[in-house]
């Protein structure tokens, strides 16, 4: 099909829900009490280690109408906030309420009444006495203070990854080229905090809503805990504020769901900033060598890495997250031999878990930064020495992950490379003595979903057609803002010719979608977009057989049309006759398994002035050039860039957070954690490049979470090529600039 | 203290907490309320007057999702004592619209495809509100400033600064 | 909380103030940190005076010899004053630069300065520009530099909860130029990391008769005498001078703190800023014939 002819794919149609939202009538689970509901608050460890001595809860109980559960109630299961799927074996650590609080923020008791103020002040009354233990805050040494945070006697969680000759790739060498990165530990910065609402209901089904990405691994959680079926536990997905994989992993939900299953109750758990801050998840901090062996010529032989990734005080997903990693670094260049060994560490801090590219920004920030170091030392150019080791379409991942699909990430640097002007602006430029101006960019892929990992990848979803012509995608789809639904509702709308405005997608409800494997692993367009393709065309075959035994005629679809004998067949009006005459409702199911996991590339270009006496970097120019195979809307494609831009500005000058040596969080809202503002936002350009990925619907890959994939890198190389600095741990706040321009003077 | 010795503010105890009465414009409507010394705009408008299109993103001034108007110049609702709006006219995104028809803002946001997640969204309007009241042709530059104060995870700003710079054209040409 | 006043004038905040006694007194001015602080842990023998409703405390006035600025105007109509602009820049430029929007609409200058935090920005300017404050209190009425309002520690100042701002005098300096800037972790709202303002006279290209206030560096406003004394040398050596004096006062005011080297560094660069902005502003106005004031 050509392109132009396209009805909805690619066009800028409205989001369903935008008039509702800037009406400020799209409702949030905080904005809607429930009836008879309790309002859960709970009680945060304010120290990094310590056990409790005593919890007095008499004084808050005796206010009426308070309920007060505390770690002393609680079930002795440990669960892993990051398995989503029986028997994934993530290791337990977690509870969910404790007497030993590993992090400031850590959960010790869940104090509930009819409002919110009133849990607040009783919470205010419960006396806890803790024993203090020191807090494990440094990396380097969490391994062996791991003891006096976790009695499970394990010290950290390895993993490993090789392949090809890498100890003949190095001896081979030219030259061998090492740099050390650190990557900060990030607040995932939702505007919507965290909250959750479990509902009791007859025949011994909780209930729960909470804006999630993994419906199916919520309820896989609830269960493992609370030790009842699945069948049991209802999980829907609420609206959502945002999410950007901090709502990926349960945080409260398991905990709701205990609580309100014992009190036969509904409960209600919401919190504030500093609570989602202190208490949620975060991007896990990396920090860590990497190390290239190349040719005299430029070619990569063989890359190690020996990687230190910062858990927080539960392992959570971080493991999985850490071999993610590992798996990433073989899908962007041409690397003969790679050895990664990963080592996750627990520290008694906010607990880190899923965050946007899942191990990618980390992973590529450390190697291209790396690669921009090296190439500068070794006098290649850092353009073309990257040119010759990108991979090229449909080339084999030599880790042996699924194929590399249509890669088209040499046309993305070449493009944007010409676009942005890289050749004419690579010298760096002072003005008025203290302003360094240089450009820097970044390669960068992703993935399309979990084909060929060891995490399962299907989603199953039934179409209806309804009697006036209108459809119904029955999907398991959370939409977290990106517009999901819409773009969903656009694929539908292209097969069948239904009117968009006239299709209603549905998010998931464990109770009457079908399975999906979530919001996760940027399966959404390739994989789900897939399925809604596919079953949108079994469904309009079984309208056309259908039209067809209806009338005794030939019936085929053309074009959006139903056609009988050269005459078009309004759709409404068939499926009454069908309905009515033959007894039969048009609604087709599909179950799509993917075969291939092609990979998705960025390449971001930025050009930034720093001055050296305050250390403030500002972004003059910045271009994003996106193999994203086909936009199915391209405003909404658009707009993540935006937005994966404005994270990856943050995650490579301001974004962290850090602790003092007691585990103490210096920043626990938005007055010491800075996200970019408005007016440090730069005017982003964006290129596309839109060659259509086989296997996804109409040639469509993610795009979401890599769009920030790339941007802490760029930025770091500009501000590094600016200064002739080789900045390498991030961010790069202004107090670490000033600090390295005063070392290049020495 | 005695009621009566109170200056111009009437107070009434109930059980033991001393509320005060208060009367202000929201939306246009007269309301009155009976709030704590230590009540927050924002919970008067969510709690006591169903008006939950004001979102809390951070309780501290620092995000704007809370954004209203206050005598027509944005103010965080979650750092505005509720007594001191006694006698003040209060704006939020509900109060927006027109005899049912979307403020052209509203419209530029839908049409610039200026909304992700939309929990900023409101308090995104209300802050482009008060600056197009001010200045009805702001620059781009005037625009980030004003919208400074309101910080986004979705968007990047992109897709809202040109949906206010919108706004401002449609109401240019309007007066045309 | 005992009770909310929401006093019309001096003399009945006076009057209502002597009435309640030994209690805990708390004076919301834009209520914007009052709300952050208090909320939820207000004492039950607190007594609360809304100051929003006294028309002594607002009024932005120029009286011929120094210019009268309430104590409740908000950091909005202070830089969107064009008196202030005029007669006390450096003050415009502080109100300009706090926080966001919102934040500015609300906050206001007798607050920023009875809040006594040490990144405050509008502190600095008030005491750069001779500003006094006009303060009443049981014992009457009393006038006190911005300076002696500040005192000596960080994190307090020198009034107490029975001390009520009015309103301050900025005495207006013909063929004076006056700035201030700050440098954060963002461009528009952030908390200042330092801050700096300096008043001046200005004539064909020197400076004379020069004052400079550091913020941040522990208390909200720090005068600097050796950087006074650099900017008065002539222009060869005048902006090094001036640095070196306030890196050598930096070293002095927080020794060994890990934050010194980068407080040393930004202030450099505030220097060549505000050097740049007071020769802008000195010589726009000697070119206006219209001599402007500190």
């Amino acid at each position: 099909m050509d392109k132009r002819s396209y009805n909805y794919i690619g066009k800028n149609i409205i989001r369903c829900d935008a008039a509702d939202k800037v009406q400020g009538r799209f409702l949030y689970l905080s904005d809607e009490p429930f009836p008879n509901a309790l309002v859960g608050v709970i009680l945060m460890s304010p120290h990094a280690n310590a056990t409790v001595r005593s919890i007095d809860v008499s004084e808050a109980i005796g206010i009426e109408g308070v309920e007060i559960l505390t770690y002393l109630d609680i079930p002795s299961v440990k669960y892993n906030s990051g398995e989503w799927f029986p028997g994934q074996e993530d290791f337990p650590d977690e509870t969910i309420l404790t007497g030993h609080a590993r992090h400031v923020g850590d959960r010790i008791a869940l104090v509930m009444a009819e409002t919110e103020e009133k849990a607040r002040k009783a919470r205010d009354l419960v006396r806890v006495e803790y024993e203090i233990m020191p807090a494990v805050t440094v990396l380097e040494t969490a391994a062996d203070m791991a003891g006096t945070l976790h009695e499970d006697g394990e010290k950290s969680f390895e993993g490993s990854l090789c392949y090809g000759d890498i100890d003949q790739a190095f001896s081979a060498a030219a030259y061998i080229e090492s740099d050390t990165i650190a990557t900060p530990k990030v607040h995932h910065a939702a505007m919507e905090t965290h909250s959750v609402l479990a509902i009791p209901r007859p025949g011994n089904v909780i209930e729960v809503r909470t804006p999630c990405q993994i419906t199916f691994g919520v309820q896989h959680s609830i269960a493992q805990v609370l030790k009842i079926p699945l069948s049991k536990i209802r999980v829907i997905k609420a609206n959502m504020g945002g999410t950007f994989g901090g709502k990926q992993e349960v945080v409260f939900e398991v905990l709701c769901a205990w609580a309100a299953n014992k009190l036969k109750r509904p409960v209600f758990i919401n919190t504030t900033r500093e609570e989602t801050i202190l208490s949620t998840r975060t991007r896990a901090a990396v920090k860590g060598k990497v190390e290239t062996a190349v040719d005299a010529e430029g070619l990569i032989l063989g890359r190690r890495f020996e990687l230190t990734v910062d858990a927080g005080a539960y392992l959570t997903g971080t493991k999985k997250l850490m071999i993610a990693m590992g798996k990433k670094a073989s899908r962007l260049y041409r690397i003969p031999a790679l050895s990664y060994t990963g080592s996750v560490v627990r520290t008694s801090t906010t607990p880190a878990g899923a965050c946007r590219g899942y191990g990618s920004p980390q992973i590529h920030t450390i190697t291209e930064i790396h690669t921009d170091l090296m190439c500068r030392r070794l006098g290649f150019d850092p353009v073309g020495f990257r040119l010759k080791n990108l991979l090229k379409e449909f080339e084999e991942d030599l880790s042996g992950g699924a194929n590399i699909g249509k890669a088209r990430v040499i046309e993305c640097l070449k493009r944007g490379a010409e676009s942005f002007g890289w050749e004419e602006n690579i010298t760096p430029k002072v003005s008025r003595g203290r302003f360094f101006t240089g450009i820097g960019f970044a390669c960068c892929t992703h993935g399309n979903g979990y084909y060929k990992t060891k995490y399962h990848d299907f989603s199953n979803m039934s179409l209806k057609i309804l009697e006036d012509g209108s459809a119904i995608l029955r999907a398991s789809i959370h939409e977290l803002g990106s517009g999901a639904t819409t773009a969903l509702a656009q694929i539908v709308g292209e097969v069948t010719g239904i009117d968009v405005s006239k299709i209603t997608v549905t998010e998931t409800d464990t109770q009457f979608t079908s399975y999906d494997s979530g919001c996760q692993a940027s399966r959404v367009i390739y994989v789900c977009g897939e399925c809604a393709r596919l079953v949108s065309e079994a469904a309009v075959k079984m309208l056309t057989q259908e039209a067809s035994k209806l009338l005794d005629k030939p019936v085929r679809f053309s074009q959006g049309s139903l056609v009988c004998e050269g005459k078009r067949l309004e759709i409404g009006g068939t499926v009454r006759e069908i309905m009515k005459k033959r007894r039969v409702s048009i609604e087709a199911n599909f179950e799509h398994r993917p075969e291939m996991n092609p990979a998705s590339f960025g390449v971001h270009f930025a050009e930034v002035t720093v001055d050296k006496l305050t250390g403030l970097v500002k972004i003059n120019r910045y271009l994003a050039v996106h193999d994203i195979g086909q936009a199915i809307n391209e405003s909404f494609v658009r707009g993540q860039i935006y937005g994966g831009i404005q994270m990856g500005i943050g995650m490579a000058l301001c974004e962290e957070l850090p602790y003092d040596s007691n585990g103490m969080p210096k920043a626990r809202n938005f007055d010491k954690y800075h996200l970019i503002n408005a007016p440090d936002m730069p005017d982003s350009e964006i290129i596309l490049i839109e060659d259509g990925e086989p296997g996804g619907p109409f040639g469509a890959k993610s795009i979401g979470e890599i769009s920030t994939v790339p941007v802490s890198a760029a930025i770091v190389n500009a501000v590094n090529r600016a200064l002739g600095s080789s900045l390498t741990d991030l961010p790069l706040t202004p107090a670490k600039i000033v600090e390295a321009v005063a070392d290049l003077k020495k | 203290m005695n009621e009566g010795s109170n200056g111009n503010k009437e107070l009434t105890m109930i059980v033991g907490v001393i509320f005060l009465k208060i009367e202000l414009k929201v939306n246009g409507k007269l309301r009155r309320a009976e709030v704590e010394a230590s009540e927050r705009l924002i919970d008067l408008l969510r709690q006591k007057l169903g008006l939950v299109s004001v979102k809390e993103g951070c309780g501290a001034g620092e995000c704007g999702a809370c954004t209203v108007l206050m005598d027509g110049e944005a103010v965080c609702s979650c750092v505005v004592p509720a007594f001191q709006t006694d006698g003040h006219d209060i704006l939020t995104v509900d109060g927006l619209e027109e005899n049912g028809e979307l403020d052209v803002i509203q419209q530029s946001f839908i049409d610039c495809d200026a909304v992700q997640c939309g929990f900023c969204t409101p308090g995104m309007i209300m802050s482009a509100k008060a600056l197009l009241i001010k200045n009805p042709s702001p620059s781009r530059e005037e625009i980030r400033t004003a919208l400074a104060g309101n910080i986004c995870r979705c968007t990047g700003y992109t897709q809202i600064i040109n949906a206010v710079e919108t706004a401002a054209e449609r109401i240019g040409e309007c007066r045309r | 909380m005992k009770g909310l006043f929401a006093p019309q004038s001096i003399k009945e905040f006076l009057a209502l103030l002597a009435e309640c006694g030994k209690n805990e007194k708390h004076l919301i001015a834009g209520g914007t940190d009052w709300l952050i602080k208090t909320r939820g842990n207000l004492s039950e023998e607190a007594v609360l005076f809304d100051l929003s409703k006294m028309p002594e405390l607002r009024g932005i006035e120029n009286k011929e010899s120094f210019l009268r600025l309430g104590s409740m105007e908000t950091m909005t109509s202070i830089h969107s004053s064009g008196v202030i602009r005029l007669h006390a820049t450096a003050l415009s430029d502080a109100a300009a630069s706090m926080g966001s929007v919102q934040i500015r609409n609300r906050a206001t200058v007798g607050g920023n300065l009875a809040n006594a935090s040490p990144a405050a920005d509008t502190p600095s300017a008030l005491a750069v520009l001779g500003a006094s404050a006009v303060v009443f209190s049981l014992s009457g009425r009393r006038v006190l530099s911005v300076e002696e309002v500040l005192g000596p520690c960080p994190n307090k100042n020198t009034l107490s909860d029975s001390d009520i701002i009015m309103e301050f005098c900025i005495p207006l300096r013909k063929e004076y130029v006056s700035a201030f800037k700050k440098i954060g972790s963002r461009s528009e709202v952030s908390i200042a990391r330092v801050n700096m303002a300096v008043s001046a006279r200005y004539e064909d290209g020197n400076f004379s008769d020069a004052r400079v206030f550091i913020g941040t560096l522990g208390s909200a406003a720090k005068r600097c005498p050796s950087a006074e004394t650099a900017l008065s040398m002539e222009t060869s050596l005048r902006e090094q001078s001036f640095k070196d004096a306030l890196c050598e006062f930096a070293g002095q005011m927080i020794p060994g703190r890990s934050t010194l080297p980068y407080k040393k560094s930004a202030l450099m660069a505030l220097a060549e800023d505000l050097l740049e902005m007071l020769e802008e502003r000195g010589r726009a106005s000697e070119k206006s014939g219209e001599k402007s004031h500190g």
